[in-house]
């Protein structure tokens, strides 16, 4: 059996404790901007968004639990979409909780000040692929306190954009497993979204694009630790997905599954 | 278990995951599994887990993190095996 990981250090919990108080007293300003750009300058839609957040609080219910959000991955600003489609900005102000950590590339965020301060307020946690154990082991306490303490937490499952245009049920990274297997209790919520003229992966979906979602609530175990489990959780998330994408290609584009 | 037999067995795992041969081919120990044979992050769990099949061993997730080098996997395995 694993080890039990090791807890978060006074420093960590005092800077993230710092992060999330900047980022709920920003949250008006940050979502509406976001909301803004995306909404009128871009022309996005998200069909039957109303409908979506409703049936996602009631399968969600008051549990207060860690929750995991894994979404399949086409554009770049997939976590910006679904933070809009997860809750209102009012909503985010309310329970700052439902507000979802990201846990973007370190190396995909370059040096700019003003894209660093935007992540920060947006309540990113730059995260080190394949980086110093040390370094991996502080992010990971980072992102199992967040869970532990009833926070929402995003990654992607597929761990980059799906090259193809289609979830990719083989070359999958296994961070979400490993996330589930060492919060106990976690909860997986496997969203697709999609928008009607995605073919493939792209930086930014096409201007009006509509988008739609389907999604699925999911408390995946395994029976066993360490690697192999995180490796069979990851594999049960992205299948999951998978099945999410044919549902959404049976509903939106018949032809073209 | 000696180095030499586990760095043979650990060159024939690690073989199939690897875009860039030449490392391998050399007996280059000090070659990044990720950066200098091209294996993708994902696989290196498939890696590890191999080993673990093949040599009858567990590898926890903290000593799994610290495999970045061919030499560091023959490490990890030769201390259990």
């Amino acid at each position: 059996m694993s080890p039990t990981p090791p807890a978060l250090g006074h420093r960590d919990r005092l800077e993230l404790f710092l992060q999330r108080a900047v980022a709920w007293v920003f949250t008006p300003v940050s979502y509406y901007l976001a909301w803004l750009w995306m909404r009128f300058i871009r022309g996005y839609r998200i069909s039957g968004l109303r409908a979506f957040r409703d049936e996602l609080r009631r399968q969600l219910g008051p549990n207060r639990g860690p929750l995991l959000v894994c979404p399949n991955h086409l554009t770049a600003i997939d976590s910006v979409v679904l933070v809009w489609a997860l809750g209102s900005g009012f909503h985010y102000f309310r329970k700052d909780r439902d507000f979802v950590w990201n846990l973007p590339e370190r190396r995909n965020l370059g040096e700019g000040l003003p894209l660093r301060v935007a992540c920060y307020l947006c309540k990113c946690i730059p995260v080190l692929r394949q980086g110093p154990p040390e370094v991996t082991a502080r992010t990971m306490a980072r992102i199992r306190h967040l869970l532990a303490t009833g926070h929402r937490v995003m990654i992607f499952p597929e761990g980059t954009r799906s090259r193809s245009g289609r979830v990719d049920t083989q070359e999958f990274a296994y961070g979400a497993g490993r996330l589930v297997q060492e919060v106990p209790g976690t909860r997986v919520l496997c969203v697709y979204l999609r928008g009607l003229g995605q073919e493939a992966c792209s930086d930014l979906p096409r201007r009006g694009e509509t988008f739609h979602l389907r999604f699925d609530v999911l408390e995946p175990t395994s029976p066993n630790k360490g690697l192999r489990g995180s490796r069979d959780i990851s594999r049960r998330i992205v299948e999951r997905l998978a099945s999410l994408e044919e549902e959404w290609f049976a509903t939106h584009h018949p032809a073209g599954q | 278990m000696d180095q030499q037999t586990a760095l043979e067995k650990v060159t024939a795992i690690i073989k199939p995951y690897a875009k860039n041969l030449a490392p391998l081919e050399e007996g280059n120990l000090d070659a990044r599994i990720l950066e200098d044979l091209g294996v993708n992050s994902a696989r290196l769990v498939d890696i590890i887990l191999a080993f673990e099949d093949e040599f009858g061993i567990s590898i926890d997730d903290e000593a799994a993190d610290k495999v970045r080098t061919i030499q560091d996997a023959v490490q990890v395995v030769s201390a259990q095996a």
